[in-house]
C-alpha cells in the first residue's frame, strides 16, 4: 500500500465496505498482524477453570465463616442464659455451678463416674 | 487441552453446550472469535503487552455472561461489545495514570519525533497507519478499527458500539479529518 492508496482508503471510510475494491495485501497483513499467541485459547480455558475454583473456594470460605459465626453466637447466647438461670436459682454464680457440679461432693462424683 | 472439537457447530449450539458445562465447546467459541477480538483490541491498543490480557478478560466475561445472552444480537457482536468496552476502560485507566498515549493532542510531540526519525518514503504504510490510528482519540479510533479491520458496516458498528448510526458516520468523518491531518504531518 503506498501513501496515495492509504489516503484513498482513509477517504473511503465513510462508505460501507471501505476500501473493498482497494483491498490489498497491506491491509490484509495489517489485519493478520493483530493476533494473539498460539496458546491463547488454552490460557482462556485455564483462566476460567482457575477462576471457577477460586470462586468455589471463596464461596466455601464464606459459608464456613457464616456457619462459625452462627455457632459462636448460639453458644454465647446459651452460656449467658445458663449463667442468668444459675444466678436466679442460686443467688450466686460460680464456675462449678455453671458446670452443674456446684452441690456435688467428691464421693457422689466418684460414684457417678464409676457407677459404684 | 484440545480445542476445535466442534468446527461445524453454530454459535447457538456452542453456547448451549457451554451452558451445559462443556468447556471444549467454549474453546471452540474462543478459537472462532480470537482473531476478531485480537483485531479489535490490538487495533485499539497496538501491540501492547497487556492487549492479550484484555482479550482474555473479554472471553472470560463472555463465559460468565453466557447465561444472560438472549441471542438478540449475534454472538460476535455481543463479544465485540465486551472487548470494546474493556479496551476503552483500559485506555481511560491508562490515560489517567499516564501510561498510554491516546489522543491526538497528547501525541503532537510524538508526531514530530516520528517525522524526524524516519524518511516517510521508506516507511511502511502499514506501520504508518498503525501509528496514525494510535494517535486518534479512542472514540474515533474505534470506529476506524471497526470499519477497516473488522469490515463492519455502519449498522454493525452502531450495534457493537451501541450508538446511533448517525453518530458513527459523524465520528468517521471526524476520524477521516484527523487521520488526514496526522498523515500530512507525518509526511
Amino acid at each position: 500500500m503506498n501513501n496515495e492508496e492509504l489516503s484513498e482508503l482513509i477517504g473511503s471510510l465513510g462508505e460501507d465496505n471501505p476500501g473493498k475494491e482497494r483491498e490489498n495485501e497491506s491491509l490484509s497483513s495489517l489485519r493478520a498482524s493483530y493476533t494473539f499467541s498460539p496458546y491463547f485459547t488454552n490460557r482462556v480455558l485455564m483462566a476460567i477453570e482457575g477462576k471457577k475454583r477460586f470462586i468455589f473456594m471463596d464461596d466455601l470460605t464464606l459459608r464456613i465463616n457464616s456457619l462459625f459465626f452462627k455457632v459462636a453466637v448460639t453458644g454465647a447466647a446459651a452460656i449467658i442464659i445458663l449463667a442468668v438461670s444459675v444466678f436466679l436459682s442460686g443467688g450466686t454464680i460460680s464456675f462449678d455451678s455453671l458446670l452443674g457440679i456446684g452441690n456435688a461432693s467428691d464421693e457422689s462424683m466418684i460414684s457417678l463416674l464409676t457407677g459404684n | 487441552m484440545s480445542v476445535l472439537s466442534y468446527p461445524d457447530f453454530s454459535d447457538e449450539q456452542l453456547v448451549d453446550l457451554t451452558l451445559k458445562g462443556d468447556h471444549q465447546a467454549f474453546g471452540s467459541i474462543v478459537d472462532r472469535y480470537r482473531s476478531m477480538v485480537a483485531r479489535t483490541v490490538k487495533g485499539m491498543l497496538g501491540d501492547a503487552v497487556f492487549a492479550e490480557d484484555i482479550g482474555q478478560e473479554a472471553f472470560i466475561r463472555l463465559f460468565y455472561s453466557l447465561s444472560e445472552f438472549r441471542g438478540e444480537a449475534k454472538l460476535s457482536t455481543y463479544l465485540n461489545r465486551i472487548a470494546v468496552n474493556l479496551t476503552l476502560n483500559e485506555i481511560k485507566k491508562r490515560k489517567r495514570s499516564g501510561g498510554l498515549l491516546t489522543s491526538n493532542e497528547e501525541s503532537d510531540g510524538r508526531i514530530e519525533a516520528v517525522a524526524d526519525e524516519n524518511d516517510h518514503d521508506k516507511r511502511d504504510a502499514k506501520e504508518l497507519l498503525t501509528k496514525a490510528l494510535g494517535m486518534l482519540e479512542p472514540k474515533f479510533r474505534i470506529v476506524v478499527v471497526m470499519r477497516l479491520l473488522e469490515g463492519y458496516s455502519t449498522k454493525e458498528t452502531s450495534e457493537v458500539l451501541q450508538i446511533p448510526a448517525g453518530t458513527v458516520l459523524s465520528r468517521l468523518s471526524r476520524a477521516q479529518d484527523q487521520l488526514k491531518e496526522i498523515l500530512n504531518r507525518l509526511k
